[in-house]
């Protein structure tokens, strides 16, 4: 069973996007704040981690360069998600695996979570 | 007839003998038929009376008186004792029988005495002289003639010596008659002034004594050789003794008339070379003072060269007095031979000679505009000014013998006076000399004129340059200004603004320094001096009502002072620190009419001081600012506000994102559970609602977009792409949205496009949309796209309500809606061919539309080709 991380400070699409997931069979656990999310991960050893760039007031791209840090976390995947279309450079340079623009096509979701859940 | 009667025939004398008494005749010889043509007997008959009326009317009162007066002799004693001797002669015209007169010469003598001794008869003996008179007659009128004649002759002989003695006195040649010898017989008067002789002195002296030893063997040789040729002239130059010593030139001409009786001696000729050598002087002065007229502009200079020239050559004194036109005495330029004499001279002059009353000097000159002499300055000219005893002491003491003086007339217009003095005691000057004088007041004249003419072309050449160089100025002037108001409207930093209007300030103004202030919160703030090429960072600020700019503020009025430490407003401690000498501040406006800013230019260049120039420069600089100023102004509120709605946009899009990524899921997963149950009518709506939150999201994009092209920072990312998947994938994808439409694809791309995918996705799809949008169902949407060298025309059309003429103008502007209402069957906001058009012309294509009112329309667009190298196959097959 694959496990996702999902970290977004709309709940809304923290239960949405997590009710989706785990319809298609994946674990999900789901954090509006970064610190509590990677303190998790390193629990949880989730297999792939989604996240917004933008997190109420924090910069999704510190939490990514935290995980890549650590040796538990460095090698999970990290898709990052912004409703900012530029942000998919960014995204790339803070060292995210992929980006996803919002709102989204849910095949769309599905087909990069697919990907890197391998 | 016996002897006695034949001899008294013979006699060819008329014998007659008559009674004084009775009157008759006492006896005729027959000799009367000879003489007269009468006989005896007729004159015995006829008696006194008869004969005496034979007698010529004019003859006859002398015959009666003749022998009245004899008779009274005769009858005198003394004479009785005289028998015999005729007492009477006379010659008198009778006439001859035939009627012509006949002349006769009669003695008359006493015949015999009565007792008285009284005469009593008279013997007469006639004698016919008629011819010897005749001949008289006509030797008295040859003689006459010949006596008239003479007369004549004499008279004019008289008449031609006394012009030639004339000519020969009153010539300036000298003439002498020399005899063979040398010896001078006669000299004409000119020799004393040639020679300072009398001419007694030369008389029969030896003419050669005179001549200069070295030039004598010449002047021998030439007598000699005329002595041979008479009748010949010739020519000898020969310097001869002067009275006074000196040795004069003379040009001698000797003719040879030795041989002419009335002549009888050669005729010599004497010019003086000196005086000729003298005029040769004056002409080559003339030629200088031609020369000087020619070389020389500046007369001042000009004229007192001349005055040197004239002294001593034509004159010991020479003053040339120049008058402007109001008659004024402009200038005098004077030269005298001796120095000591000057001021003697310059008081004659200056006190007498130059006023109008005077009847001589340059007062009468200048002011009856005619040439004066006093060709001998004698006693009785002085005697004309006894009225001043001064002149007269005066003129004795400079010993004044000759006077000339000459106005100096130039264009008709009298200009000035020239006087020629002279103490020369043997010379006066002549007409000739006035003439001369006139010439060169003439030449004088016109040299005064040209130079005056020059001068005031050259002052207005002078004034001309001092307007051009004005204009030159001024021009520089505007020239900084223009630049400085377009510099400064490119700039949006009224900072820079300001710095930028300063620097022009203090070039146009010639200034050393400059400084702008900018009013903040009341305060006039001042950032930069500029000094030079520097640029200062002070930080001064001044409160309102403080410093100069406080009284600018104040008075809305420019200010200025020539003297900074004695002014008022001028702040000490800045006007040291700075160095300030002389200022201005000038204010600069806003649009409410406050003042916003101000210039303040220091020390105007070459100690100026700051006027009327300076200020209209910094009004029109101050002009500028207000403008600049107030543009900055706008355009930071405008940039302000721009940013702050697309700061809204971009917030207000982000945050629709948001609730439609949780709807787009919550949707799929409603979707996921209806499939489960199966229930198609739920499946239906909840389709519609997913549907709904597409074009949302569509929207929000397309405003995020907008914005987003409106702050420019649209990104492209472009790659090769084959082209005709996109189509066909965009295609399948319309195809689910609307199955009403008939999609068809026309040509085929050989080569792939290199553009932002994505965003020509969009393109695309929203050109399709309105294609939808704007025809019927079941219409067509033809696809063509045409492949070029370098690009792809890509025509998209549909069979809809197309768009008028009018309409397609505006179409590719931001929010415009071409359509009515009604036909609206999905609503957007007309956004969508704005962004399009944009993503294309960032492609560095061109959109464009063919349409017609209720045909349809056509929308095409142009993107870049891969290039295809040579011998490169196509990308795709």
């Amino acid at each position: 069973m694959k496990k996702i991380l999902i970290i977004d400070d709309n709940e809304d699409i923290l239960d949405s996007l997590s009710i989706l997931l785990e319809d298609q069979g994946y674990v999900i656990s789901t954090f509006t704040k970064g610190e509590d999310a990677v303190k998790k991960a390193f629990v949880f050893s989730p297999d792939l981690i989604i996240l917004d760039l933008l997190l109420s007031g924090k910069d999704g791209c510190d939490i990514v360069k935290l995980l890549r840090k650590f040796r538990t976390t460095k090698k999970i995947p990290i898709i990052m998600m912004s409703a900012h279309p530029s942000a998919e450079k960014s995204a790339k340079n803070c060292g995210a695996d992929d980006f996803l623009a919002k709102p989204f096509d849910i095949d769309e979701l599905l087909g990069v979570v697919r990907k890197y859940s391998k | 007839m016996d002897i006695e009667n034949k001899v008294m025939s013979f006699v060819p004398a008329l014998i007659a003998a008559y009674s004084i008494r009775t009157g008759k005749y006492l006896y005729v010889n027959n000799s009367l038929n000879k003489l007269l043509g009468y006989s005896p007997g007729e004159f015995l008959n006829g008696g006194m009376s008869f004969v005496a009326s034979l007698v010529h009317p004019d003859d006859a009162p002398m015959i009666f008186r003749k022998n009245s007066e004899a008779l009274k002799v005769a009858n005198n004693k003394k004479f009785a004792q005289k028998m015999n001797e005729s007492f009477v002669n006379f010659e008198y015209r009778m006439k001859h029988k035939s009627g012509r007169w006949v002349w006769l010469q009669t003695s008359g003598s006493v015949f015999s005495r009565d007792k008285n001794g009284k005469v009593e008869s008279v013997l007469n003996i006639s004698v016919d002289i008629t011819e010897r008179k005749i001949a008289e007659e006509k030797l008295k009128k040859i003689s006459h003639t010949l006596e008239l004649q003479i007369k004549q002759r004499t008279e004019q002989i008289s008449l031609n010596e006394k012009k030639f003695r004339s000519l020969i006195e009153h010539s300036s040649d000298a003439i002498a008659l020399i005899t063979k010898t040398g010896k001078v017989s006669y000299v004409s008067p000119p020799i004393t002034r040639i020679l300072g002789y009398r001419q007694n002195d030369f008389l029969g002296i030896n003419g050669f004594s005179f001549v200069h030893p070295s030039d004598l063997p010449r002047a021998t040789k030439v007598l000699s050789q005329l002595l041979l040729k008479p009748g010949t002239s010739t020519t000898v130059e020969v310097r001869v003794k002067h009275k006074n010593g000196g040795w004069i030139w003379i040009e001698v001409t000797g003719t040879n008339l030795l041989f002419d009786p009335t002549v009888g001696a050669i005729v010599a000729n004497f010019r003086d070379l000196t005086e000729r050598k003298q005029h040769d002087k004056w002409q080559e002065l003339l030629g200088k003072v031609t020369d000087k007229m020619v070389a020389s502009f500046d007369h001042s200079l000009t004229l007192g060269e001349i005055a040197k020239l004239i002294v001593p050559i034509m004159a010991d004194y020479c003053r040339i007095v120049t008058v402007d036109e109001r008659k004024q005495i402009q200038g005098i330029v004077v030269n005298h031979n001796d120095p000591s004499k000057i001021s003697l001279t310059k008081d004659l002059y200056n006190n007498y000679m130059d006023k109008p009353e005077m009847t001589y000097g340059v007062g009468s000159i200048l002011k009856k505009g005619k040439a004066e002499m006093i060709s001998v300055v004698d006693e009785r000219i002085l005697k004309t000014v006894r009225r001043y005893p001064s002149i007269i002491k005066i003129t004795k003491k400079i010993g004044l013998t000759s006077y000339m003086g000459v106005p100096l007339i130039a264009r008709r217009k009298i200009i000035g006076a020239i006087t020629f003095s002279s103490i020369q005691k043997d010379t006066h000057y002549s007409k000739q000399d006035l003439a001369f004088a006139e010439e060169i007041a003439r030449r004088i004249a016109l040299l005064i004129d040209n130079s005056r003419l020059y001068q005031d072309a050259v002052r207005e050449i002078d004034q001309r340059k001092e307007i051009e160089k004005k204009l030159l100025m001024r021009t520089r002037q505007l020239e900084i200004l223009s630049r400085a108001s377009r510099d400064v409207n490119k700039i949006l930093n009224i900072n820079t603004i300001m710095r930028t209007l300063v620097k022009s300030a203090i070039e146009a103004t010639d200034s050393q320094a400059g400084t702008y202030g900018i009013i903040n919160n009341e305060k006039m703030e001042f950032v930069e001096y500029l000094s030079g090429s520097r640029v200062k960072q002070i930080n001064i600020s001044l409160e309102k009502g403080n410093g100069v700019s406080g009284i600018v503020r104040k008075t809305k009025k420019f200010y200025l002072s020539n003297d900074a430490s004695r002014d008022k407003y001028m702040d000490p401690a800045l006007q040291k620190r700075f160095g300030i000498q002389n200022f201005i501040n000038f204010p600069v406006f806003g649009r409410d009419g406050e003042i916003t800013a101000c210039f303040e230019l220091h020390n105007k260049e070459n100690n100026e001081a700051y006027g009327k120039e300076d200020i209209e420069i910094l009004e029109g600089l101050g002009a500028s600012a207000s403008i600049a100023y107030e543009n900055t102004q706008l355009l930071n509120r405008q940039r302000e506000l721009e940013k702050r709605k697309d700061d809204f946009i971009s917030m207000a899009s982000h945050e629709l994102k948001t609730p439609l990524t949780s709807m787009k899921a919550y949707t799929q997963i409603l979707k996921n559970r209806v499939i489960v149950t199966d229930d198609n009518e739920i499946y239906h709506f909840i389709r519609k609602v997913d549907d709904q939150i597409l074009k949302l999201t569509r929207l929000v994009n397309e405003l995020l977009d907008m914005s987003r092209i409106g702050n420019s920072k649209l990104q492209l990312n472009f790659e090769s792409f084959d082209f005709n998947e996109l189509i066909t994938d965009i295609i399948e994808a319309m195809q689910g949205v609307t199955s009403q439409h008939i999609f068809q694809i026309k040509g085929k791309l050989k080569r792939e496009v290199k553009a932002d995918r994505y965003r020509i996705y969009q393109v695309i799809t929203n050109i399709l949309n309105n294609a939808i949008k704007y025809s019927k169902k079941g219409s067509k949407i033809i696809i063509t796209l045409k492949e070029d060298r370098n690009s792809v025309t890509v025509g998209i059309q549909d069979f809809g309500i197309g768009i008028s003429k009018e309409h397609q103008k505006y179409i590719f502007d931001r929010l415009y809606q071409a359509t009515e209402s009604k036909e609206k069957t999905y609503p957007g906001l007309g956004i969508g061919l704005f962004i399009s058009s944009e993503i294309i012309r960032r492609h560095e294509g061109v959109m464009w539309v063919e349409s017609r009112k209720r045909y349809g329309s056509t929308f095409y667009f142009t993107l870049p080709l891969v290039r295809l190298d040579m011998g490169q196959k196509p990308v795709l097959n």
